[in-house]
């Protein structure tokens, strides 16, 4: 089915026109919403409140922009809060798991490259680290994360240039001979 | 009888209304040089009393490197060499009811990189960082150390 | 090289795709004789690539399926509104201790909301009033009464990309 039928229909209140929409958007939400929070619990947790959110106030969306921008800024500010609220405590955050695949070598190679993009993640303030995610994770062009943050192009950017900065700096053992 | 009441009270008042809003003689300003880095997970011990200030910035060590009392008088300054051919100068603008109002300025070979104004009541902290330094980055930690 | 500089400021938006087809052709003429900036190029996208496998490996592990459910129970829920609008219709339903009671609970809260508004809030112990800086800087409030100010420091540019 269409999206704007998707749309519309969810408008109206069918709550199971608006699964099928959050089934198409539910990992983009929650890949931002991870990189923001780098836990699987707070980030599921968030992800539903995305979504619950966005029914909610599903009537005040106009067709004129792109569902995925409006629901991407309702995403960020909740993460932002999120943050703004949470204590920045090490001991808490969990590091996490490599993917599958690789050896025993290449495991621990990947958590410790994980391990310090989380903390080097962590020490960005939490705006350049959503326009890195956006930019680097979800292929956002400047203009839509100008629109999603609701800041200029310039700031935009900025942020992105700095986070990256912070990035290099970080991960320069890791960027040396390339992988 | 009741006028010279009335007197007496308008100007009881008024002198401790004028005592109140008078600007303060001097104020201690306490200035802490801490190094952070991510090289170990390390809390100098001298730093146990603004652990909970420096959790916010999620490194894993800090290093007091310089500390630093100033008794100050209403537009006296204090001064403090750092690394890098920096310094840093903390002036006193006024101390008024247990608030310090400060300056803080940070020079670089002789020029102004860095200022601010800030008010600052017993128990609150400034942190200024950023600087690199070594592995690390300097923060200066800024408190009011009352009259 | 002095077209080094001018590269170095145009290699981000050239990983991002956001320049000029002339900018794009004179970017990608200087990177084929030029292994600085290559080098430069090469770690802004694996930084790209590392970033991108940390987050869409936990993704593809991660247990979506449950999402729905944990909305839909939400939405059951009813909203602050909702919860209001039902006191606001038991101040006015006919039966006499339901009425009472609705009463009775809406002037508690409004005792209790009106408390904070009475109360004046404390004041903050750090309060920044002016800044000059040379750096960009950010100032955020952090824990246990502390104001911060970060100054971004400029890296030195390398002196051959003068």
């Amino acid at each position: 089915m269409e999206e704007r039928e998707l749309i519309e229909r969810s408008q109206r209140g069918e709550k199971d026109a608006f699964q099928e929409l959050m089934v198409l958007y539910q990992r983009k939400i929650y890949s931002l919403l991870y990189g923001m929070v780098w836990n699987r619990e707070d980030a599921l947790e968030l992800t539903q409140e995305v979504f619950v959110k966005a029914y909610r106030s599903i009537k005040g969306f106009r067709m004129a922009s792109s569902f995925y921008t409006w629901l991407y800024r309702i995403a960020v500010n909740l993460a932002l809060d999120f943050r703004r609220q949470r204590v920045a405590n090490p001991e808490i955050q969990k590091e996490v798991d490599p993917p599958n695949g690789g050896g025993p070598d290449a495991s621990l190679l990947r958590k410790e490259l994980n391990a310090q993009i989380n903390r080097t993640l962590g020490h960005l303030p939490p705006q350049q680290r959503a326009v890195l995610l956006f930019r680097e994770v979800e292929g956002l062009t400047y203009k839509e994360i100008a629109k999603v943050m609701g800041c200029r192009l310039g700031t935009v950017m900025s942020r992105l240039h700095y986070a990256r900065e912070g990035m290099r700096r970080a991960l320069a053992p890791y960027l040396k001979g390339g992988d | 009888m009741k006028k010279l009441l009335l007197l007496g009270i308008i100007s009881t008042v008024f002198i401790t209304s004028l005592s109140s809003i008078a600007l303060g003689e001097e104020a201690g300003i306490g200035v802490r040089v801490i190094l952070a880095s991510h090289q170990e997970k390390a809390l100098d011990a001298r730093l146990q009393d603004i652990q909970k200030n420096l959790d916010t910035l999620n490194y894993s060590s800090y290093q007091l490197l310089q500390e630093r009392s100033f008794r100050l008088a209403q537009g006296q300054s204090g001064q403090l060499p750092l690394t890098g051919n920096k310094e840093l100068y903390v002036k006193l603008l006024q101390e008024q009811g247990g608030t310090a109002e400060i300056a803080v300025e940070i020079l670089q070979g002789g020029k102004g990189i860095f200022k601010t104004t800030a008010k600052l009541k017993k128990g609150g902290t400034l942190l200024i960082g950023g600087p690199k330094h070594e592995e690390g980055v300097l923060i200066l930690a800024i408190a009011a150390q009352g009259p | 090289m002095p077209d080094c500089s001018r590269v170095a400021s145009l290699l981000e938006k050239y990983a991002d795709g956001a320049l000029s087809q002339d900018e794009t052709a004179f970017v990608k003429g200087h990177l084929k004789g030029c292994q600085r900036c290559r080098k430069e190029l090469d770690e802004l996208l694996a930084i790209r690539e590392h970033l991108r496998e940390a987050v869409q490996a936990e993704v593809a592990d991660a247990p979506l399926a449950g999402i729905w459910e944990g909305v839909a129970e939400r939405l059951e829920a009813p909203t602050v509104m909702e919860r209001i609008w039902w006191w606001v219709k038991a101040l006015v339903f006919p039966v006499r201790p339901l009425k009472a009671l609705a009463w009775g609970a809406a002037l508690v809260v409004l005792f209790l909301v009106t408390l904070p508004l009475l109360t004046a809030p404390p004041t903050p112990r750090v309060v920044v009033e002016s800044v000059e800086s040379e750096h960009p800087i950010m100032i955020f409030q952090g824990e246990g009464e502390t104001t911060i100010v970060w100054l971004f420091e400029k890296e030195e540019r390398k002196e051959g990309m003068r």
